[in-house]
């Protein structure tokens, strides 16, 4: 563009004469300043500046920490039924997060051996993988040959690098047939094998039931756990009823699928020396041998 | 005879009729004594023949100076051992060398109470128309600890004596001899220091303080539960030889006098040597390697090793018996660790059966059963750091393990596993010595372990370097002079095998074995900073 040159110049400042009292712009900042100043405004801006960029980021800092501290604070929450359900599905069963450290010690009686221990892995067979080793107390001067079985076990499982837990059993003068230690600081010994299968399940099993289910499932077990000690024959066939109640419908104790009371309740019949079985109940346990037994 | 000395007073008073009258009473004194004295003497040499009717059964032995001939009487007595004093030899006679322990004199009996080794049983001296009073009295005056032979008619007792040993006979004493006696004074006696410890207030409990034992070793030694101790330590030294023997280990004797030292060079002794200096030898470490880089396979040692560390606690000599082996291996330094794990494992076994001795120890000092594991149980370092942690220890990955951090594992273990010994493998590199083999997986740890009962460590043991590059680089890792241990490194410059190995001390294994509190129990004339006598 062609440029023109201004008609009026207007070289000096124009001064318009009010009576009000001027006030300095605060927005232009050279105006009627001298340079000192202008350096001096600048610092302190720069100064505040900074001090509101380290504020920010203290309140960024403060705002990552609280959102680890919600995280840790609402794991316990995580561990919660629904969401365990889907971290087993996911077949990441971490034992070490629920208070085992490293392995369980099972202390077993050499008297009542623990059998549910030989068929664990067909349990929860593409969840989780048990590692065994097996050690001899100092409280026993050795071991009976019928445990060997239990022994091969080891030899089978030492491949697996991948297992979840470790199952470190010691043949043991134990009062009860089993003792299973998890960790000696912050939780008591259960006492028997069936108590043994019940903490696998809670860590384990993803099958949701209804409370009258649960409490026929657990009064199972709990019979299980009775039979052992139990040398009475009327109360033997008493106990023996209320396992088979419901067989009829379903193939195994409790519905349609193998569970811990199939395993207890084998392992239990197992180890006597006459268990008096009648007929339908022993058309099972043919079954449950059957199965457990096989070679997978 | 009164009126001979008479006479011989008067004579005197004649004779000193110039002394002073003080002193002439003074001298009338004395010779009255002495004259009485001289009567009384008499008396009893002309009353003994015809009234001791028990002249010839006792008596004290001339010095035994090995003076009797073949067909002498005394050198075909057969002894019978205390402890072969039972029910089945009721009515026999038998002869017995023992101690006297205690003795009783009550009227004209004298009961005695006689031992040997731990043994005891009880005898009785009564006057009959066999025995004399001069017999008894005899008897009754001998000082305790003395060495007797004696002639005794085995008999049952009439109730059970729940103060000795063998506990249904008692001796009926024909013969009686001092064959060497101890002084009457005793700095300790064996009764006291046989005492069970308790913390009870109730009756005697006077004890014996752990240096007036150790001053006064060998009364001390005499109590049951140290003639126990050291039998079992013996035992235990054989089991050790024989286990590894069985598994074709050979012994070998490695020097003690050497030119430096090998581990470290803080806690070794010098001694003069001619024109020089040497070294007491910490650790015969380097003359085992060299033997495995000779072809020897397996060797194990059994010798004295040298500490010089100025620590006055209840585990650490300055001199003690250290059981070291090492063993060359295929594949895997595990090889060696179970084969250590399970010579332990036989030492266990062995020393459980050993009831009579164990007894006696737990008679004393108490004493919990050792429990084991067999297999014997193996963590990973990481793991028990782990269970540390979970106790609420505060403990580096990296860290070494301090003495109460090292019990409390042993708590920890013993609550969960409920074992008192195991093996902690892998341990961090950084804390071990520089000829430890790294770990191939992580260079943080290292093929080592160290092997545990009842919460302290007995061995430690680990893979060494074979490779003398690798071995040069750690040892400049660790800043040692290279030049020094030159001798060391050219070792295994003509081809060595892997080998890993381990070292015991002898007198740790037996303490912690039977719970003792303090390594001076187990070690017959300790050394340590304070102590260099007996």
């Amino acid at each position: 563009m062609y440029q023109l040159k201004p008609l009026i110049d207007f070289n000096d400042k124009l001064s318009t004469n009010s009576p009000m009292y001027s006030m300095k712009n605060i927005h232009t900042k050279n105006v009627n300043s001298d340079c000192n100043e202008v350096v001096y405004d600048d610092v302190i801006l720069n100064n505040v500046e900074k001090k509101q960029d380290e504020l920010l980021k203290q309140i960024n800092e403060i705002k990552d920490l609280l959102a680890i501290l919600k995280a840790e604070l609402s794991k316990p929450k995580i561990a919660s039924p629904g969401k365990e359900k889907h971290k087993m599905h996911n077949k990441n069963v971490d034992f070490l997060k629920n208070g085992v450290n490293y392995d369980v010690v099972l202390n077993a009686s050499v008297k009542n051996p623990p059998n549910s221990l030989l068929v664990l892995n067909k349990l929860w067979p593409d969840l989780v993988k048990f590692e065994f080793s097996w050690h001899v107390h100092s409280s026993l001067k050795g071991l009976p040959k019928n445990l060997q079985k239990f022994e091969n076990l080891s030899a089978n499982d030492s491949k697996s690098s991948t297992s979840q837990l470790r199952i470190r059993v010691v043949w043991k003068e134990v009062w009860c047939d089993c003792e299973l230690v998890v960790s000696p600081l912050n939780c008591a010994p259960l006492l028997g094998e069936v108590n043994f299968l019940r903490f696998l399940n809670n860590n384990l099993s993803y099958e949701e039931m209804d409370t009258s289910t649960q409490t026929i499932f657990q009064t199972k077990l709990d019979i299980c756990h009775c039979l052992q000690y139990c040398d009475n024959f009327q109360q033997q066939q008493e106990y023996y009823s209320d396992l088979i109640d419901g067989l009829e419908k379903n193939k195994w104790l409790a519905g349609n699928q193998l569970t811990i009371v199939d395993v207890a309740c084998w392992s239990v019949l197992t180890n006597m020396k006459n268990p008096n079985l009648n007929s339908s109940l022993s058309k099972w346990f043919n079954n449950c041998n059957a199965y457990l037994t096989k070679s997978n | 005879m009164v009126i001979e000395a008479q006479e011989v007073n008067k004579n005197e008073n004649q004779e000193s009729a110039n002394i002073s009258k003080k002193q002439q009473k003074k001298l009338a004194k004395d010779a009255l004594k002495a004259a009485r004295k001289d009567e009384k003497k008499q008396t009893t040499e002309n009353a003994e023949p015809e009234e001791d009717i028990s002249a010839g059964c006792y008596g004290r032995f001339n010095l035994i100076q090995s003076e009797d001939d073949a067909t002498s009487e005394r050198r075909k007595r057969v002894f019978t051992h205390v402890k072969c004093l039972q029910k089945g030899i009721v009515g026999s006679t038998v002869w017995v060398r023992a101690r006297l322990h205690t003795s009783r004199a009550k009227g004209k009996q004298c009961f005695v109470v006689l031992r040997q080794q731990e043994f005891t049983v009880q005898g009785i001296l009564a006057v009959s128309e066999k025995t004399s009073k001069a017999m008894v009295k005899f008897a009754s005056n001998i000082s305790k600890e003395s060495l007797l032979d004696i002639c005794a008619i085995v008999s049952l007792t009439p109730q059970r004596i729940d103060s000795c040993s063998q506990k249904d006979v008692e001796l009926n004493i024909i013969q009686i001899w001092e064959v060497s006696r101890a002084k009457p004074q005793l700095p300790l006696l064996v009764e006291d220091a046989s005492r069970p410890v308790t913390d009870e207030d109730e009756g005697l409990n006077i004890r014996v303080n752990q240096d007036t034992r150790l001053d006064n070793r060998v009364l001390d030694l005499r109590t049951p539960a140290n003639q126990a101790i050291f039998r079992l330590e013996s035992y235990v030294c054989h089991l050790f030889r024989e286990a590894l023997s069985n598994q074709g280990f050979i012994e070998i004797h490695t020097p003690k006098i050497i030119n430096a030292a090998s581990e470290g060079g803080a806690n070794v002794f010098t001694v003069s040597y001619f024109k020089g200096n040497a070294y007491l030898a910490q650790s015969p470490q380097l003359y085992k390697q060299m033997a495995i880089a000779g072809d020897f396979e397996k060797v194990f040692t059994v010798g004295a090793v040298f500490r010089a560390e100025d620590s006055n606690t209840h585990r650490h000599l300055t001199e003690f018996v250290g059981l070291d082996l090492e063993m060359a291996f295929k594949y895997h330094y595990h090889e060696v660790m179970q084969t250590i794990g399970n010579v332990f494992l036989e030492i266990f076994k062995a020393l459980r059966k050993r009831t009579s001795e164990l007894e006696a120890v737990k008679q004393q000092y108490g004493f919990e059963p050792f429990k084991f594991l067999d297999p014997p149980l193996c963590l990973d370092y990481s793991v028990g750091i782990s269970m540390l942690r979970e106790a609420g220890e505060e403990v580096g990955d990296e860290d070494d393990l301090s003495t109460p951090q090292e019990k409390l594992l042993g708590r920890l273990v013993r609550a969960k596993y409920d074992t008192d010994f195991y093996i902690l493998d892998k341990f961090p590199l950084a804390i071990r010595p520089f000829y430890t083999m790294p770990d191939p997986h992580n260079p943080k740890y290292s093929n080592s372990y160290d092997m545990f009962m009842r919460g302290e460590e007995i061995l430690s043991g680990a893979q060494r370097i074979h490779d003398p590059e690798l071995l040069t680089e750690r040892a400049k890792h660790h800043g040692i002079d290279v030049e020094k241990i030159k001798s060391y490194i050219e070792s295994f410059l003509y081809g060595c095998p892997p080998h890993a190995g381990g070292g015991i001390g002898l007198e740790r294994v037996v303490m912690l074995y039977l719970g003792l509190d303090n390594i001076r129990k187990t070690s017959m004339f300790p050394r340590d900073p304070k102590r260099l006598t007996p």
